[in-house]
Order: structure tokens, then sequence, then C-alpha cells
């Protein structure tokens, strides 16, 4: 026995799990493939964070398959897209932008609320709102959330008064927002960001250097979980972190319970841990793949998936972006005011009526500030590129004259089966194991209710006084989110774990990510999956 | 019920997109070249590039162009280091067939047209084969110009100063 538990990934969904046993004096030891990188090691540097894969494995040694309906399928090492999201210790937290939205009530009885939709796998959740609300609020005290209770027709229903850390400094437009949300009788409230505005332990604030989602955070401010959890996991002597340790599979006894972890590290030499428990969190696609992988004497079919249930439903965010371009013309210098939070949304919309129906949440923000990708998007006209003297007056006005105003719509991809994770038969990664296959399928509905959001999302940019205001409702998976895959429930014919999120077929191994869940709810749900890994990993600590 | 087409993907994946579609006449060969400036262009290319991406990028009296921004010795180093696979034979192709259309004009090679007929030509290279050509060169076009000097584009951040952006911070230490 190496350790009472053992962590497979280290981001949102892993974290958490090591830090409350550590916290509690059991031993643990945190598998994750990528670099442990550090606040030193991160710049703002667009080249380095958004334009190579500095934080992503090659794809020729880690490749993913993208299946398609008509039986064609991609080696993504062919196409560059890939379902990797951050591959470092603390995973792809580090890299988030980190607007933080709890799921309401509504998202975990979906069936009951809104009934049966043909084609889709609706289901409540074994657990109710009120059983995650505690470790929401844990969340905002550990994780570390900033943000400003503003009643509103769909405000949370909280257990403590307001946010534990003051809401950021906004930008002007955040006034803006308000005013033009009023007008078409909308309500915008301060999103909650996973970003400290002020210090908390070794972490310092925000610093509003910018340049914040897609790059690593350079204070400590953003509730990565490696700077808000794996940090303080460590210092307390019983929690190690191998980075650049590669999970292969896990082993199971003739009980089906699983005994050890083998990994490979860096150097290619395989390595076997044992531990009481096991909590696997690698994102969907990489978790559902591992479980996939590991068969033993219990589990002919892969670990858990006994009902041929693991990488079904696997889920996204559905909706869209909006954008209008806003003026110094009519604006002024305010415009280019360099607090670079907007942090208004509102979930006016998060149910719609006739017929009743879900819908989601809408986000406003600023255009990414990333200069390379912005100019890049100035050098196309409606009649294709732009270039010479044209171009550069074009950059001159993008930059100087004009900001783009954009939002994010965020509404439920439903559940379907088609959707899933596979093991591809051809395509292996660098050790010979077989590829995660990835077959994508949306529901329309998704596209219905994304396209009456993003029609809210434009009104009120019109009310704003945007021009050129348009938006897109995309059939495209979100790669940055992605949940599902080992739904949780009560019914083992169903369902992948149980409510505690431990597997029903093998009782010593939780899943702790996102892939628990059966709906996905209509928010970036990453605030989700932390308060989910605090809730399973208290209960793991009861067991 | 609708599956993501293939082709809503390669929507995704445009300029990637290139890899797929390497039906071309011949293997582009991918290497330091023998002789010349260039760690993976040919002296020739190099001429053709440095030509082309100041067509997509002139010089103005009170403006950096692609010369100013040292942009043809980083779009080659950048193809020797860091590019994706299938984007220096993306250039390497484009450069010959600029060339090669500028011959059929009874020019010496591209770099030896004036500004107008270099236009014509780049549009016209662009009309018979998607921009793919386009995509990759105006990308590290840009990012000669808006990169942080470190990667040895915009010296002295002549290209931020130019349209007025403030780079983040911290910005990355020296190598």
């Amino acid at each position: 026995m190496d350790a009472d538990l053992i962590v497979v990934g280290s981001g949102a969904g892993g974290a958490p799990v090591a830090y409350t046993a550590a916290l509690a004096g059991r031993s643990v030891i945190v598998l994750e493939r990528g670099p442990w990188r550090r606040e030193p090691d991160f710049a703002k540097d667009e080249i380095v964070c958004c334009r190579r894969r500095t934080f992503l494995p090659d794809l020729r040694e880690a490749p993913h398959v993208v299946a398609f309906d008509d039986g064609s399928a991609w080696p993504t090492h062919e196409t560059g897209w890939d379902f990797w999201n951050g591959t470092l210790v603390g995973g792809a937290s580090n890299l988030m932008s980190g607007y933080f939205h709890r799921l309401g009530p509504v998202d975990f009885r979906l069936r009951s609320e809104f009934g049966p939709i043909e084609g889709a796998e609706v289901v409540d959740w074994p657990i109710s709102y009120d059983d995650l609300e505690p470790w929401y609020a844990h969340v905002e005290g550990v994780v570390g959330v900033s943000g400003r209770v503003v009643e509103h027709p769909h405000s949370d229903r909280r257990s403590t008064p307001d946010f534990p850390f003051p809401p950021l400094a906004e930008h002007p437009a955040a006034g803006w927002i308000d005013e033009a949300a009023a007008k078409i009788g909308d309500h915008t409230f301060p999103t909650p960001r996973a970003i400290l505005s002020v210090p908390k332990g070794a972490r310092r604030a925000c610093e509003y250097s910018g340049f914040c989602g897609n790059y690593g955070c350079t204070s400590g401010a953003k509730g990565s979980a490696r700077a808000a959890l794996l940090d303080e996991a460590v210092a307390t002597g019983r929690c190690q972190v191998r980075p650049n340790a590669c999970v292969t599979r896990l082993i199971s006894d003739a009980q089906g319970r699983v005994t050890h972890a083998e990994y490979v590290d860096a150097a290619g030499v395989r390595h076997r841990l044992g531990a009481r428990h096991f909590a696997v969190a690698c994102q969907p696609v990489e978790t559902a793949r591992l479980l996939l992988n590991s068969p033993g004497p219990r589990h002919p079919d892969g670990l858990g998936n006994r009902s041929g249930q693991v990488g079904r439903n696997l889920l996204f965010s559905a909706g869209g972006s909006g954008w209008g371009t806003l003026t110094v013309e009519r604006f002024g210098d305010a415009l280019h005011d360099p607090r670079p939070f907007v942090n208004r949304a509102t979930r006016d919309h998060y149910v719609l009526g006739s017929p009743r129906r879900k819908g989601g949440v809408i986000d406003f923000l600023w255009r990414h500030p990333n200069a390379i990708s912005r100019a890049q998007s100035a050098a196309w006209g409606r009649d294709g590129p732009i270039w010479g003297e044209a171009y550069k007056a074009r950059l001159l006005q993008a930059f100087k004259a004009e900001r783009e105003i954009v939002f994010e719509v965020f509404c439920d991809w439903l559940p379907v089966p088609g959707c899933n994770v596979q093991l591809d038969k051809k395509v292996r990664d660098r050790w010979g194991l077989p590829a995660a296959r990835v077959t994508l399928e949306g529901h329309p509905e998704n596209i219905v209710v994304g396209e009456a959001l993003a029609e809210r999302g434009e009104a009120l940019l019109r009310a704003l006084g945007a021009s050129d205001v348009g938006s897109k409702t995309s059939w495209a998976p979100s790669t940055n989110l992605v949940a599902g895959g080992c739904r949780f429930g009560n019914d083992p014919q169903t369902s992948v774990t149980d409510a505690d999120c431990r597997l029903h077929d093998a009782p010593n191994v939780y899943v702790t990510d996102g892939s628990f869940a059966p709906t996905g709810g209509s928010v970036p749900y990453t605030w989700t999956i932390y308060a989910n890994a605090f809730r399973v990993a208290h209960r793991l600590l009861e067991s | 019920m609708k599956r993501m087409s293939r082709r809503d993907f390669l929507a995704r994946a445009a300029v990637a997109s290139v890899a797929l579609s390497g039906c071309g006449p011949r293997p582009v060969r991918c290497e330091a070249p023998a002789g010349g400036p260039g760690k993976r262009l040919e002296p020739e290319e190099w001429r053709a590039m440095e030509a082309v991406q100041s067509v997509i990028l002139p010089s103005g009296p009170d403006s950096p162009g692609a010369r100013e921004v040292n942009a043809t010795p980083y779009l080659d180093a950048a193809l020797a280091f860091g590019a994706e696979p299938g984007d220096c034979e993306t250039v390497k192709r484009g450069a010959a067939r600029l060339d090669a259309l500028a011959r059929e004009g009874g020019a010496a090679d591209y770099a030896s047209l004036e500004p107008k007929r270099a236009d014509e030509v780049l549009r016209a290279m662009l009309e018979a084969q998607g921009n793919d050509f386009f995509v990759v060169v105006l990308g590290f076009t840009l990012e000669a110009l808006l990169g942080d000097p470190i990667h040895g584009g915009n010296p002295d951040g002549v290209g931020w100063r130019w349209l007025g952006h403030t780079p983040g911070w911290p910005r990355p230490r020296g190598a």
C-alpha cells in the first residue's frame, strides 16, 4: 500500500479530493500526466500561451479520434482539433476564465420539471440542489470566488448572505450593460469569478493585467486547482504530486476492487502504486478511456462498464456567442479604460415560456484582448481576405476607434447516447493503448434554445448602442466544457456510479470530475465540478 | 437527429485542412537549406516570402510593415520551431507558386514584380487555390507584428505602439 488514496488527474475534479483527504490526515498521491508549472513559469505571452500547443500534449503521442455519422473518423493529429484542455498540474483550471455560476435547482430535476424529450436521455439527478448547496458555499471560501449578491428573478438560493471575497474592479461598461438591460426589461447581475479580489494566504490578489482566460495566472489569484488546493495539500506533507505520470490502467482483483494504478513516467518507465481508494478525474474523455482500457477479472468490458454505460451521454455546453461593436465616437475614452472585467450576466431566460422549456445563461464580456487573434479577424471582410493599405487602415480602426463587446450563451447540451466515448480500434497512443474515439452528436433542441437566448443577447447589445450586432449558435461542441460519460444514478443498469460517484461495480473507486453529470446544466459548470468533488471527497472519507 | 457533420468539423479546423488536402504534385522537404540565411526557407523562397509579406503588410511613412517587424526572419524561424507540421509545406508550395505565376507573366520571379502586379498575382493565386496560404502567412506575419519582441519580431514593441496595444504583464523574461 503506497497511499490511502490515489488521485488520477489533478484538475478541478481531482484536486478537491486530494486536498480534503490530505487535510483530514490521509496520505495521498496525485498522478498527473502533464508537467508542474508554477506562477513564475507563466507570462503574458500570446505566442506561447495561445498560438502553440504549450499546455497540451503532442497529438501524435496522445491522439483523439473524432467520428461522424457518415462513418468517417479523423485522428486529431491531422486536424489539430482535440479534447485536451490543459495538460499540467491543476489541469485546465489553470487556463480558465473563472466565470462561476451555480446550477439552478431545476437543473437537478430536468426530467421532472420539463418532461421527456424525444431522442434525449434526460434524467433527474440522484441528488438535489440543496445537497450540493453547502459545497458551492465551501468552494466560494476555499477556492476563492469574488462577487456581490444582487437580487433578481433567478437569484441563487444561498446559505450564506454574500460572497466571501468582494467583487473585482469593473470596467465602466458594466454600468452601460445594466442600463441597457433595464431598457429591454432584463436583469443583469455581477458574474461571480473564481479570482481573488484580495489576497488569500500565499496567493496574491488579481493584478488586472487583462490577459486571464487561456493564460496561466502569474499572481495566484485565479482559483486553479493547483494554486487554490494542491499547493496547500502538498504543504501538509501528506500529499505527493507526481507530474509527467501518465496512468495507463487501473488493475482490479478477483472481487472487482481496484488494487493498483499503473503509470508511465517521463522516461517511459512503468510503475505500479497500491492504495485503499482511487479517485479518477482525467476529464470525461480520458476518464472514460481509462476505465475502458482497464478490464479486469470482474470487469471484462472495462472497469465499471457492466451495463455498457461508460462513455455514453457525453456532454458539452450548447449555445454560441454574439458580438457587437462599440465606438470611441459614442462612448469616449472610457471605452479603453484599462480595467479588464465587465462581469455581467443574465439568468432571466433560464427557463423559457411557451412551450415551457429549459433555457440558459448569457455572459457579457469584452472580446479577448489577444492582439494577434484580433488582428487576424480584422483581415476578413465580406468578400474574403483583406491585405495591404486597406488592411492597415482596418487594423487602426479596430484597435483604436472601436472595441468589440461579446456575449456567450450557455445552454444544456442534451444527453444523447450517440454522443459518446469509445476505444478506437486502430489509433493508439505513444504507449500502445487505444485512443479515445469521440463520436459527436447534438440534439436539435440545443440549437432552438441557443438561438432563443442569442436573440436576447443581441437585443441587449442593440439597446447598448452597439453596431454590427450578430450571433452564431453552433452545432459544434465546446471543447473546453466537457462533462458526462460516467453518469451517476441509483440504477446500475442506467448509470456508472452511485449518488456518491462511486463505481457501482468497484466500490473503492470514485469518479470525481465532470463525468458524473447526467445533464450539464445551462451554465459553465466548473464551479459544479469543484463543489461535487468536495462533496464526494467527504463521502469518501466517511466510508 | 443531426450529428456534427464533417463539414462543420473542417470549418473549425480551417488551417489544418491543408494537411488533409495535401495531394500536391510532389512531397516538399522541410529541412535546413544548404545555403542562404534561412533555417527552413531556401534563398529563392526567402525572397518570395519577403515580397509577399510586404504586400500583405506594407511599410508606411509612420507605420511599420513586414520589413520593420522582421516578418520574414520570424516566419523562417517559426517554421523551424513551433509551427504546425503542415505550415512549412503550405509556405513552400505557395512561394513556388507565386514565383511560377510571376514567370508566366514574363518576370524573373515574384520578388521582382512591381507592387501593383505583386498584389494581383497574390489575388490570382488565392482565387485559384483557396486561402490556406494567406491564413498561414498572415498568422506568422501578425505574430511578428504583435507578438512579444522576445520571439524576434516587433522590435522594441513597434507594432504595439502603432496600434496602441498595451501588452499584459509580467512579460516573458529573457532566455
